[in-house]
């Protein structure tokens, strides 16, 4: 499972990138997450609002940081 | 959440809108950078058209992006007929994407032309979301 934070580096990006750490953690997956701070893939992935997190390519969230239980139920 | 973009405010987006391809990218591009908090897209037309309201607002903007479509530059001798000066300028055939009367593009050319500038702008850390 390929994990990404999408966002510029934002304050907002890097509590939604810990919370999908203990989220990844707390249920024991073998998952990567990486950020993604590129505006060019940040727009290819057609994200307009930012953090966003986004699981095997596709946006599950966007503008708006996830608690690491709303992130536990999507990945679970 | 300090390190998020109010100074962005200061930098106005204006884009070309015309008929073709890669008039509707330089629009899309300008939309993608404001709701990504790189700036503020504002009314070009209003600008070139030299009603005062509109020159006012971009003169006092810190710095005015024009994205053009094409190689005519209507956006950029709009901007300097209007006596209002453009900080940075991209041109989206100038990126290799070929004018046509068409709109079959997707997020990868935009995302060059956002891209584009934002490398020009040197891309700030934001966070557009509304909040937690």
């Amino acid at each position: 499972m390929d994990i990404q934070i999408l966002g510029t580096g934002c304050a907002k990006c890097k509590t939604l990138y810990a919370n999908a750490e203990a989220a990844v953690k707390e249920l024991g997956l073998d998952a990567t997450l990486t950020k993604v701070e590129d505006l060019r893939e940040i727009i290819k992935l057609g994200v307009m609002t930012t953090p966003a997190l986004a699981v095997d390519g596709k946006v599950k969230v966007a503008g708006k940081v996830a608690t690491v239980a709303d992130i536990k139920k999507l990945l679970a | 959440m300090a390190d998020c973009c109010a100074s962005n405010d200061n930098i106005l987006l204006f884009s070309c809108s015309g008929g073709s391809n890669v008039a509707q990218i330089a629009n899309d591009a300008a939309k993608a950078l404001d709701q990504l908090g790189q700036g503020r897209m504002y009314c070009a037309v209003g600008v070139a058209s030299r009603l005062p309201s509109f020159i006012e607002t971009a003169n006092a903007a810190g710095k005015r992006v024009a994205i053009d479509g094409c190689e005519v530059h209507c956006l950029k001798k709009g901007f300097e007929a209007a006596g209002v000066p453009v900080d940075v300028h991209v041109v989206v055939t100038d990126l290799g994407i070929a004018k046509g009367h068409h709109f079959n593009y997707g997020p990868d050319d935009v995302a060059l032309v956002a891209g584009a500038v934002g490398d020009k702008l040197g891309a700030r850390p934001c966070c557009s979301g509304g909040g937690q």
